[in-house]
């Protein structure tokens, strides 16, 4: 079995590199925003060589990298660029670094927060950031370019690949719970943060999206939002009584396991449910699903005979 | 070259697409903003090989079947921002899968843009569980004389997938106003794994129920900007529909006859319908006072037909009407004001009211399924919150934050002693810089919600529900963390974080949940060549809940570790290789005061990859991955034979979902090529 797997994969390997070989042409470069660059760099090492020595190893590159981004596009009057084109700055650099680039946007050396949430917010505070202000990630003295990068090629010019990895680079444990078994697959990229969060700020308690918790799991669960015939209050009243959203060892990311969960409310003094968890681990009510394997209609029931959700 | 084909998950995990998300209204809007980076034609083919059956590496991507599977990935991006401000930006991930991924935008940025997606989304939960019901129906098969169920069970997946279609745009109407559109369609289908059975008769099974769904959703809205004002208003509509009917059968193995079977008829989830109007403004009364607030008016109604199952005859001719006609409406307002008294200080102030009113044409007292007249347990609750937080420079590089909060919640239809529950939490955060290397913090909060309180000698079942989700509560959170910069290539950080939910006022149910958590982590950083990340975490939690004869201690301990690390082989880049181990294993313990033995339940998952590629020409790169996951677990509750009584567990037909305990190897080869 080993050894078959191995030729497989090498098979494959030889196969793909073998139709590489298939394929030349010349390469592309992107001509004209390599020259730009050239010409901003002599421009910007006359105006600040100590700081441009200082901050840029490969201040080309650097160039290039904006020139290749929104923030470039001469023709949108909203952009550096455009205020550049429309004659408001001289060099469309200056716009974000000041006139006589007065900073390259080192938090702590050359700017502050403050400064740097001021300058981008001139012109992005609607939207999404449109509750900025008085948020938790402001309040954490949190600027911008924490999370963003503007010499970037990243979709949203975040300083990282991907969410879950500049998210979790403040938000320790979250990194830990999306690698337990039960997970909202976001490290498989099926899902991102901000499908739930709104990191720029919201009115809603932990940046939810939604109005409340439960409205931001009805968008992608929507047969659980009834309402139902027979409702099951702590369904209603938020789905993290039960679940853990963001990863859990125990299957379907609830916080503990049936019965187990179940009897944090369900007691009784006669049979069934009766006391914790019995004296038998391989009771109906506790292996398979547990309680589920018979109460599967656990959010709800809109059956004549599901007042105990089990139809 | 794009840094996603430095990232095994890119590799791995097809149809992967950034951050493009799915969710419809309350998602990042459409953006006029053109892509970054360079133009660029893509064609990338990819080829993985799984060595063996198995639904846990790929869960929610496939494949799960030992064998190859081949896809394609084409990228093309065109734009001329020095001419004009359109582009278009053609995505396809994952063709020829089963999770592929079509993103088609166009625009002109600062103009409009449009974009359409199609993806399909797999969640695999078990391959090959069996039942014995005959092919995909859940008909049970025509015994012989001398036959038993249990020799005509077939094999079933338990799997679903949600197949995507969205369309999405934005408009600028001038520099102070965009309005943006969202249309989204989502079709679910496959099957879950359910359960139906009756404790009192001690019978029951499981079974594969179908699932065959549809989620319709439409957001509208409408931005205005200025620097002084923001305000935004939107329409938001989700309908939920069943695309076969609200219920199925399936015939019962635990029959007398089984060539005659019963037929049980379950629910589905009803359809439904979400209708939501809001708007939104910030306004910036000075440089120092912001005031932001929200409202947002919605109602969710459903009026499905309740499924006419005949046994309950007795209850449906009791019934007001064949549906339920029933609506939860919904009003939430919230406004939040900012003021900056200085340099040093900010206040902040929260409100947020929150209203929920339920009707319903059967309303209480409906008969039951035993007889016995019961609520149906509508919900209505009104809660107002509010909370004012100081945010306070202190000497030296430190910052305080100081707060309080208070809430109460009314409900209907309550007990008594549970209608109303009030909170009241006080908390802290001291952040402080020592030099430019080290940075500290410190978090803490304290909380009391008075509910209802649940004291022992309950006569009677319902006042056993006692809720705990709305009983008195003290809640305890304490963190501490701190950042160094040991070197100018390694920063080094910990956290600890402790929770405690302490129900002092509980006899009954849960009474206590307390966590720990220690995380370190470490980024290495020697070079423009190399870097490392390292991260550990070791959480445990211990659950005590109190029974009438007995006391349950649930005590958990997880621990996970990662370390990855890439670099360039060659200085220019052209050649580049990672790695990245995750080891994760968990313990549980339960224990009963009875004596009760439960053995541990583990999981245990160690997970090692290897990726590299190479630029072998200005316009061809080769790329390399391997993945080899070993996962096992150790669980009293699964594991059992499917036939009814096996090991005791009472005359249950379980589909067998199984104790995982399997290591699984991927490869996955491609070449990518721009032209």
């Amino acid at each position: 079995m080993q050894s078959n797997f191995w030729s497989k994969a090498l098979s494959h390997f030889l196969l793909t590199g073998l139709a590489a070989l298939l394929f030349f042409s010349s390469p592309t470069i992107a001509a004209d925003a390599e020259k730009i660059a050239e010409d901003i760099e002599q421009e910007l090492r006359l105006v600040q060589p100590l700081l441009s020595d200082k901050h840029e190893a490969d201040l080309r590159a650097h160039i290039s990298l904006m020139y290749e981004s929104p923030h470039a596009v001469e023709s949108d009057p909203r952009t550096p660029a455009g205020f550049a084109k429309d004659g408001k700055v001289t060099m469309m650099c200056f716009a974000c670094h000041g006139t006589n680039f007065e900073h390259f946007f080192k938090l702590g050396e050359d700017v502050t927060s403050n400064t740097v949430n001021s300058t981008c917010m001139g012109c992005h505070a609607g939207g999404d950031r449109m509750h900025w202000s008085g948020g938790p990630h402001e309040l954490g003295n949190m600027a911008c370019i924490d999370c963003h990068r503007m010499h970037n090629k990243n979709e949203r010019l975040l300083r990282t690949t991907t969410q879950l990895e500049l998210c979790t680079s403040c938000h320790l444990e979250r990194r830990s719970d999306f690698n337990r078994p039960y997970h909202h697959p976001v490290k498989e990229g099926q899902l991102v943060c901000t499908e739930c969060h709104n990191p720029h700020g919201t009115l809603t308690p932990t940046l939810l999206r939604g109005s409340d918790v439960n409205e931001t799991c009805y968008q992608c669960h929507a047969e659980k939002r009834g309402p139902f015939m027979w409702e099951h209050e702590p369904v209603r009243e938020a789905c993290i009584n039960c679940h853990n959203p963001h990863g859990s060892v125990n299957p379907a990311m609830l916080n503990s396991r049936p019965a187990q969960l179940c009897q944090s409310c369900h007691l009784t003094d006669n049979a069934h449910p009766a006391d914790l968890m019995g004296n038998k681990p391989n009771e109906i009510m506790q292996v398979g699903k547990g309680c589920v394997n018979c109460h599967s209609q656990v959010h709800g029931s809109n059956h004549p005979g599901g007042s105990f959700f089990r139809q | 070259m794009s840094p996603k084909h430095n990232r095994v998950s890119k590799l791995l995990f097809l149809g992967v697409a950034g951050s493009v998300t799915s969710v419809v209204w309350a998602a990042t809007p459409p953006s006029t903003a053109i892509t970054p980076g360079p133009e660029k034609s893509e064609v990338e083919v990819q080829t993985l090989y799984l060595n063996k059956d198995s639904v846990r590496p790929n869960r929610y991507t496939g494949p799960v079947k030992e064998g190859e599977e081949l896809s394609v990935d084409v990228e093309i991006i065109q734009k001329n921002e020095k001419k004009d401000n359109r582009f278009t930006h053609l995505q396809v991930q994952g063709a020829g899968t089963n999770h592929p991924y079509l993103r088609a935008r166009v625009g002109e940025q600062g103009n409009y843009s449009a974009q359409v997606e199609y993806r399909e989304r797999p969640k695999y939960q078990y391959l090959d569980l069996q039942a014995p019901f005959a092919g995909n129906s859940l008909l049970l098969p025509q015994l012989q004389s001398g036959e038993q169920l249990a020799d005509h069970t077939d094999s079933f997946d338990i799997m679903h997938k949600r197949a995507i279609t969205r369309l999405s745009g934005q408009k600028v109407i001038d520099p102070r106003w965009r309005m943006n559109l969202v249309v989204n369609r989502e079709d679910k289908t496959g099957s879950d794994l359910q359960g139906f059975g009756s404790w009192f008769n001690r019978t029951g099974f499981q079974m594969p129920s179908p699932i065959n769904q549809r989620t319709d959703q439409i957001g509208v809205s409408l931005e205005y900007f200025t620097p002084k004002m923001q305000g935004r208003i939107g329409y938001n509509l989700s309908q939920f529909r069943q695309l076969d009917n609200n219920y199925f059968f399936v015939q019962d193995p635990n029959s007398l006859n089984i060539n005659a079977p019963d037929t049980k008829m379950l629910s589905l989830a009803p359809e439904n319908n979400f209708y939501q109007a809001n708007a939104s403004m910030a306004y910036s009364i000075s440089n120092a006072t912001k005031i932001s607030t929200e409202l947002d008016v919605a109602r969710a109604e459903q009026d499905d037909e309740i499924v006419h199952d005949i046994t309950f005859n007795d209850v449906l001719a009791a019934l007001n009407g064949n549906s339920l006609n029933a609506t939860l409406d919904t009003t939430r307002f919230g406004v939040r004001a900012t003021h900056r008294l200085n340099q040093g200080i900010m206040l902040r102030a929260n409100y947020r009211f929150d209203d929920r009113d339920s009707q319903r044409r059967q309303y209480n007292n409906l008969k039951s399924e035993f007889g016995k007249l019961r609520d149906t347990r509508s919900h209505d609750y009104t809660r107002h919150s509010a909370d004012l937080d100081a945010n306070v420079s202190l000497f030296g590089n430190s910052n305080l934050l100081v707060g309080a909060k208070v809430a109460k919640i009314d409900r209907n239809k309550e007990l008594s002693d549970r209608s109303n529950t009030e909170e009241a939490t006080a908390h802290f955060r001291l952040r402080s810089r020592w030099g430019s290397q080290l940075s500290t913090g410190i978090k803490g909060s304290y909380g009391q919600r008075t509910g209802s309180t649940y004291e022992d000698n309950i006569t009677s079942n319902n006042e056993a529900l006692r809720k705990y989700h709305l009983a008195s509560v003290n809640r305890s959170q304490a963190v501490l963390n701190a950042t160094w910069n040991a070197l100018d290539s390694l920063a080094l950080g910990v956290e600890v974080t402790w929770k405690e939910d302490d129900y002092t006022k509980s006899e009954l149910g849960l009474t206590n949940d307390q966590r720990m958590a220690t995380t370190i982590t470490a980024d290495y950083f020697p070079s423009n060549r190399l870097s490392g990340t390292l991260f550990a975490t070791l959480e445990s939690g211990t659950r005590k809940q109190a029974g009438i004869t007995e006391q349950l201690k649930h005590d958990m301990s997880t621990y996970t570790f990662g370390l990855s690390g890439k670099g360039k082989v060659t200085a220019d880049g052209r050649w580049n290789l990672g790695s990245d181990i995750i080891v994760m294993t968990s313990d549980i313990d339960i224990k009963a005061s009875s004596g009760a033995n439960y053995s541990t339940l583990k999981s245990n998952l160690k997970e090692l990859s290897l990726y590299g590629d190479w630029l072998a020409k200005e316009n061809l790169t080769l790329k390399l991955a391997y993945l080899v996951q070993d996962y096992k677990e150790a669980d009293w509750a699964l594991g059992y034979a499917i036939t009814p009584n096996a090991n005791n567990t009472g005359n249950y037909w379980l589909m067998g979902a199984p104790v995982y305990d399997e290591t699984v190897q991927i490869v996955v080869g491609s070449l990518a090529y721009r032209f």
